[in-house]
């Protein structure tokens, strides 16, 4: 009941950020000076810019643009995204660019947790060691370097000038899966490499911190083996930490992928929404901003629940 | 009867960044099997250190000289993965505060059949069974129920049994226990000690009693060790010791203890001052600066360890009662 | 002070240097006689470092030289880091240190306008921000002072939350020490205890967090640019970066250079808000 009373609470908490979040946004965006159907299709006729006006709610002043989106959000209609001799519902883009983000997304996290876990183990172990010290060292280096920075030094070297991996564009996993994975090798590499610097340091942090604990010392008395004692004991305690920072970058990793949207030609929600700025569809830009938003606090949210169900130490605390 | 336990001569020393710090200091120490010892001390005196480094639990920064013998072979040589055979079969601990000592994300039973299925290699089964009756042998009322339960559902007490669960679970030759009551609640503390002394008989474990606590120790072992600044200063036969006690420090740490016959609003007598720099080699007999009974000689040269002959040994130049 | 300097770690010594040099360059430009920045060369097209003389770090593929239009840009990328940084710094933590001292209604509000802008990515609000600002009249493009203006705007806009939140978070925890609380009771103003017992307690992590937002915003400059609605020409490294990309194949160092550049200041603006965060736990644990 308690359990279930809490996840009710971070739920509408959620509903609020994300319908806060896109009501600023709608505010925002009607700020602009100029009419957003005719900065959509500038050469249209007046009947169809009335259409269009109509279409999005622009006629139904400031807050009822933002109510009308709203309400047909909520019936998953997003509203239409026009061009010169076309209107495309926003909700078949996001069908179309969703899966390809998601995957990114998933294959860095992948990467970065496969990585990062046994580093950061072996690193935390060894504290103070050589190997731990020039691995601290590189990891901070890698940690700050920003992804497109590491995205065009992969492309001048791998596709430009080895030709190993050829940047081919988005090839679905659906069509050719052995393609599909080698046009996400560099992509998801520049990406994942700062991501799986900061989780290894950061539980690096955390082991170092569990392996002095008393019950570590005890789970070592009982004789157990030692990499039991880490893999069991020392991995399960601190994986709390690693795994709410990956959850939380989630939300993060959207905005990440739209330059490496970009910069790799895929057609993902970064690509949309970068595509939506350009030429200036308030509609569709409200529409993906707010799922990334949805995203980032679903994340959060769910963190913070699950945290608190399957971490005991969090209900000792809130107790 | 066999030793289970002969350490001699032992000695530690940790290296920190104000120079070396000797936490032991030569310490002579046998026991018998089924046999208990009290090690009793201030905190700081270096009675933890000295449990941890027979088990060999000690950081890397320690530096240990001296020889241990576990069933007659000396183990102080041994590289860990050796060492680790006998933790939890042959050697076991149970730590000082039992808020901390279980992993607070697994649950009891989790931890308990850890050591049966790994270490003893009984199955699922098996171990979960002898679990629930080691849970029933430290008188858990619901032993399923606790099988199930995570730490932070359950009090230190309830902790400290589980504690005490899983030191036995593997039937040690040598049980270690540091401070085991310190942090429980006085009525606690008695139960606790009950159920170690009883489960001590029943398996013929040899013991290690560690506490500052003369009080803990007195009905639970067959002799006491008491240590001061990291020397062994009086060792004796429990019965001896209280009967006919040397040094002056045991008398100031059983003056310290609260007794019911004292009438209420009486001070407690505490031990004035404070142990002596550990880092620092000074001469003269290390209790000498708060010792009430202090001489000149205490202050120049430090008491060798004598011996009665009863198995009575004192560090001091002028014990209670006269040299015998 | 120098014999103190020369005691810190390695990483300390080149993460000052490094920012140092940056902001030198920056400060000084107008005061040396280099060549014009964006000017062409006849001779040099797109050769790499250390092949032309006059040209030690090559120049672009138009013919630009790289090396002054490198130190050109550094001016750009760190006004526009350091400005937004600042001013949203300093509105985020006055934000985010009244709204955790007084509480109430206003904590609520204020906390939560955080959380919904935070939940919005940095690089898709900026870029919200800016399509939303920079669009003055469509057919007429804006201008380049405009763009500056705009984009620092917006980098600031994201940075005030950021800062914002750590500023409260650090406050809460702050304003419920005895201290503060024998500070009230003795009849203090409130202005008072902020001033002298909480502002200079939080200073030091806002101060961290900061370091890193200057990477941040550095970070951001550079996407914007890749998006192609960042600076314009070249002046800044996000720029020059956004140039070069044009020319990868033929005159690689036109990129790296830049990317170099945003990279290493990232790193020591981070090497900073790691250390002072460092010696900022090292702290809290003695007390």
């Amino acid at each position: 009941m308690e359990t279930f009373k809490y996840i009710l609470q971070r739920v509408v908490i959620a509903l609020i950020v994300v319908s806060g979040a896109t009501f600023l946004l709608s505010l925002l965006i009607q700020l602009l000076p100029g009419d957003p159907a005719v900065m959509a299709v500038p050469n249209a006729m007046p009947e169809r810019v009335e259409l269009m006006r109509k279409d999005m709610g622009l006629d139904r002043g400031v807050l009822g643009f933002f109510w009308k989106w709203y309400t047909d959000m909520w019936q998953g209609n997003f509203g239409n995204q026009y061009s010169n001799n076309d209107t495309i519902s926003v909700t078949v883009l996001l069908k179309r660019a969703l899966p390809t983000t998601l995957l990114i997304i998933l294959y860095v996290q992948i990467v970065g947790l496969l990585v990062s876990v046994p580093l950061g183990l072996i690193s935390a172990y060894r504290e103070g060691s050589r190997f731990d010290r020039y691995l601290q060292t590189t990891l901070f280096a890698l940690s700050s370097i920003p992804s497109f920075a590491l995205a065009l030094i992969l492309v001048l070297f791998m596709a430009v000038r080895f030709d190993w991996f050829p940047v081919l564009g988005y090839v679905s996993p659906t069509e050719n899966f052995g393609e599909h994975l080698k046009g996400m090798v560099l992509p998801v590499l520049s990406l994942s490499v700062g991501i799986t610097a900061s989780y290894t340091r950061l539980l690096r942090t955390d082991v170092i911190a569990t392996l002095k604990d008393d019950y570590i010392m005890m789970a070592n008395s009982k004789g157990i083996s030692k990499s039991r004692v880490l893999w069991r004991h020392v991995l399960r305690a601190s994986s709390t930490t690693l795994l709410t920072s990956a959850a939380l970058n989630m939300g993060g990793l959207v905005g990440g992928t739209i330059i490496t949207e970009i910069l790799f030609n895929l057609p993902g929600l970064g690509y949309q929404i970068a595509f939506a700025i350009a030429s200036r569809q308030v509609i569709s830009l409200m529409s993906f901003i707010a799922v990334t938003a949805a995203f980032y606090v679903f994340f959060n949210t769910m963190v913070d629940v699950i945290a608190n169900i399957v971490d005991p130490r969090t209900k000792e605390r809130r107790v | 009867m066999s030793n289970v336990l002969e350490v001699t001569g032992l000695s530690i020393t940790f290296a920190t960044p104000r120079g070396n710090l000797r936490a032991v200091n030569d310490a002579t120490i046998t026991l018998e099997q089924g046999e208990s010892i009290g090690v009793v001390g201030e905190s700081g005196s270096g009675k933890t250190v000295l449990s941890r480094a027979i088990m060999g639990l000690l950081p890397g920064t320690a530096t240990r000289t001296g020889s241990i013998k576990y069933m007659g072979n000396e183990i102080s040589e041994l590289p860990e993965k050796e060492l680790r055979e006998l933790w939890g079969t042959g050697m076991a601990m149970i730590f000082q505060d039992p808020m901390t000592t279980l992993n607070p994300v697994r649950r009891i039973g989790t931890q308990l059949t850890e050591s049966l299925t790994v270490r003893l290699k009984l199955s699922k089964k098996e171990a979960h069974e002898q679990a629930i009756e080691l849970l029933r042998r430290v008188r858990i009322a619901d032993p399923e129920g606790m099988m199930r339960k995570f730490p932070y559902q359950l009090s230190g007490g309830m902790r400290q049994r589980i504690m005490i669960a899983i030191a036995v679970s593997c039937k040690p030759e040598l049980l270690f226990a540091d401070e085991p009551t310190t942090a429980l609640d006085v009525t606690v503390q008695a139960q606790v000690l009950e159920l170690l002394s009883e489960l001590r008989k029943e398996f013929n474990m040899a013991m290690i009693l560690v506490t500052h606590d003369l009080g803990v120790v007195a009905g639970h072992t067959d002799k006491i060790a008491v240590m001061y600044a990291g020397d062994v200063v009086e060792m004796a036969p429990t019965r001896e010791l209280f009967n006919n006690m040397k040094m002056p420090y045991t008398e100031a740490l059983l003056k310290s203890i609260p007794r019911l016959d004292t009438p209420t609003g009486t001070r407690l007598p505490v031990i004035e001052g404070r142990l002596p720099d550990p880092t620092k080699n000074e001469p003269g007999c290390p209790f000498a600066d708060r010792c009430p009974y202090v001489a000149d000689k205490c202050r120049a040269e430090k008491p060798p360890l004598k011996d009665t002959g009863n198995g009575h040994l004192y560090r001091c130049w002028f014990p209670i009662g006269g040299e015998k | 002070m120098f014999k103190k300097f020369m005691k810190k770690p390695i990483g300390f010594k080149l993460a000052s240097l490094w920012l140092f040099a940056v902001v030198f360059v920056s400060v000084t430009y107008d005061l040396f006689p280099y060549v014009q920045w964006d000017a062409i060369s006849d001779f040099s097209q797109g050769d790499g470092p250390f092949k032309v003389p006059g040209h030690i770090l090559g120049t672009s593929y138009d013919g630009m030289d790289m090396f002054t239009a490198t130190m050109h840009g550094a001016r750009m990328s760190t006004f526009v880091a350091v400005t937004s940084v600042f001013i949203g710094g300093g509105i985020g933590s006055l934000l985010g240190i009244s709204a955790a001292y007084y509480r109430g209604t206003y904590d609520k509000v204020m906390s939560s306008i955080f959380n919904m802008i935070l939940a919005i990515p940095n690089l898709v609000m900026s870029l919200a921000l800016i399509s939303v600002l920079a669009n003055g009249n469509s057919n007429q493009p804006a201008s380049d002072f405009r763009r500056v203006l705009v984009l620092t705007i917006s980098l600031t806009i994201v940075i005030i939350p950021i800062l914002g939140r750590i500023a409260r978070a650090s406050t809460l925890q702050w304003s419920s020490r005895e201290f503060v609380l024998a500070s009230k009771s003795i009849g203090t103003k409130n202005f008072e205890i902020i001033k002298r017992h909480i502002v200079p307690n939080v200073a030091p992590a806002i101060l961290a967090i900061g370091f890193f937002a200057i990477g941040v915003v550095m970070i951001a400059e550079g996407s914007l640019s890749i998006l192609g609605i960042g600076i314009p020409g070249g002046a800044s490294w996000g720029s020059l970066l956004a140039i070069g990309r044009a020319n990868l194949e033929y005159s690689p160092h036109e990129v790296y250079i830049p990317v170099a550049c945003i990279g290493l200041t990232v790193i020591s603006t981070n090497y900073f808000g790691d250390y002072i965060r460092a010696n900022l736990d090292k702290r809290e644990s003695k007390i």
